[in-house]
């Protein structure tokens, strides 16, 4: 089978392309390098809802509080969005802190989950027993590191 | 080898020459208006962007225009995107459609719903000819074609994993868009985050094999066209979905799509 130049011009030109457009996904996909700068990864869809917490306030002894209705927000999608969309611990612990100061005298308590990185797993960042208005334990426990002292 | 010297309607390229100048003014046309920035250089890409897509859109060397109309691409999402700074031109849907130009302009873009070719009809006409056939080369088309398949692709593959496929970054998602963090999802939701998750990853995987396989292309484009109005009613996905959806043209069988046209342009509806 012999192709005239024409052919061949455009097999060539079509290869060329095609390898360049899977490229940025070997790259970063596949190798764990960066991508040509020419090229895309199409990890679409990464950044959106990242770290984002799931929170369930209430008390000690269970009486559910109404975080947004207590800071003047009874309508919960009407909240700026700094306020309902909580991210990562400190979110949650700085979220804690205004509620603290709002409703003194409450023993408060929170089921947590927030989104991790890389992937985007759900963790529980601290215990549903830690009591948030307590000074001694309303600061984030120091990370738990590996021997190599990596965190975990 | 013959599918680098086969020929086919022009008229689905012709229809993406139109279409993506559309998407391009939807995109950029407001931040691209002059008096949002009087520099030198941001004036002479604003000139160069409505000159380059509205001749494009015309189709007056339509091929020229459309390679043309790709270089001020290149140099939007590439040069200001990608190395000059403004973020919100690099990003997927920006690529995408920049390279949806270039990809174009390998095609006989401009035989078809172009002032070229009422040019060649007229030419024809005034010498007692017949019009020649609205034919050119396809071989270019399958590389659009291969852009969509890719992006399906590797953005499947970077959602395989637990956290996506159990509906946990989905709902994550939500949260941050209709919801707010002191909302707990109920059972039931959670059970739809993990369907639309596990099914989203699924169907992209399908679609970038079965787009290509004539037997199952019809339902394949049907299931695209579902996810595509789904992204792009729940999701701030930019010009993303219609950018897609505008590119399967490259997956219709272009001689059925010509026979189409001439069925709907036809008075008598081609009966």
């Amino acid at each position: 089978m012999s192709l005239d130049r024409l052919s061949l011009g455009r097999l060539a030109v079509f290869t060329a392309i095609a390898v360049h457009l899977q490229l940025g996904g070997v790259f970063e996909q596949v190798l764990g390098r960066a991508r040509p700068p020419t090229t895309m990864a199409w990890r679409m869809y990464a950044s959106p809802g990242r770290e984002v917490c799931e929170v369930s306030w209430s008390s000690a002894d269970g009486a559910p509080i109404d975080r947004l209705a207590t800071l003047g927000h009874p309508v919960a999608w009407e909240a700026p969005d700094a306020v309902k969309i909580l991210h990562g611990e400190a979110g949650v612990r700085a979220a804690a802190a205004t509620l603290c100061e709002r409703l003194p005298g409450v023993d408060l308590r929170a089921k947590v989950r927030c989104g991790s990185r890389p992937r985007g797993a759900w963790v529980v960042p601290f215990s549903p027993e830690v009591a948030l208005c307590d000074p001694a334990q309303a600061r984030p426990a120091a990370p738990v590191r590996g021997k190599r002292g990596k965190r975990r | 080898m013959s599918w680098l010297t086969a020929e086919r309607s022009t008229r689905p390229m012709g229809l993406l020459r139109v279409l993506l100048p559309l998407i391009a003014w939807s995109r950029w046309g407001e931040e691209l208006l002059p008096y949002h920035d009087l520099s030198p250089d941001r004036l002479a890409l604003s000139l160069a962007f409505f000159t380059c897509t509205t001749w494009m859109l015309v189709g007056w060397y339509g091929r020229l225009a459309t390679a043309a109309t790709a270089g001020v691409m290149a140099v939007i999402v590439f040069g200001y995107g990608r190395t000059w700074g403004v973020e919100d031109w690099a990003h997927h849907h920006t690529t995408l459609l920049g390279e949806s130009f270039a990809l174009l302009a390998l095609t006989p873009c401009s035989a078809s719903f172009s002032l070229d070719r009422w040019l060649v009809v007229s030419r024809a006409r005034a010498a007692g000819l017949p019009p020649p056939p609205e034919r050119g080369p396809s071989w270019a088309v399958g590389l659009i074609a291969l852009q969509v398949s890719t992006v399906y692709f590797w953005s499947a593959f970077d959602k395989t994993n637990l956290p996506f496929l159990s509906g946990a970054r989905l709902e994550q998602i939500f949260v941050e868009l209709y919801w707010t963090s002191d909302w707990t999802s109920p059972g039931w939701a959670r059970l739809l985050f993990f369907v639309g998750g596990a099914g989203a990853v699924a169907l992209e995987y399908t679609l970038a094999v079965a787009l290509w396989v004539p037997r199952v292309r019809g339902a394949a484009l049907i299931a695209g066209l579902a996810l595509h109005a789904a992204f792009y009613v729940l999701l701030p996905v930019g010009t993303f979905s219609v950018t897609m959806v505008a590119l399967y043209l490259a997956f219709v069988d272009a001689d059925a799509f010509h026979r189409a046209v001439d069925r709907l342009l036809s008075p008598s509806g081609g009966e």
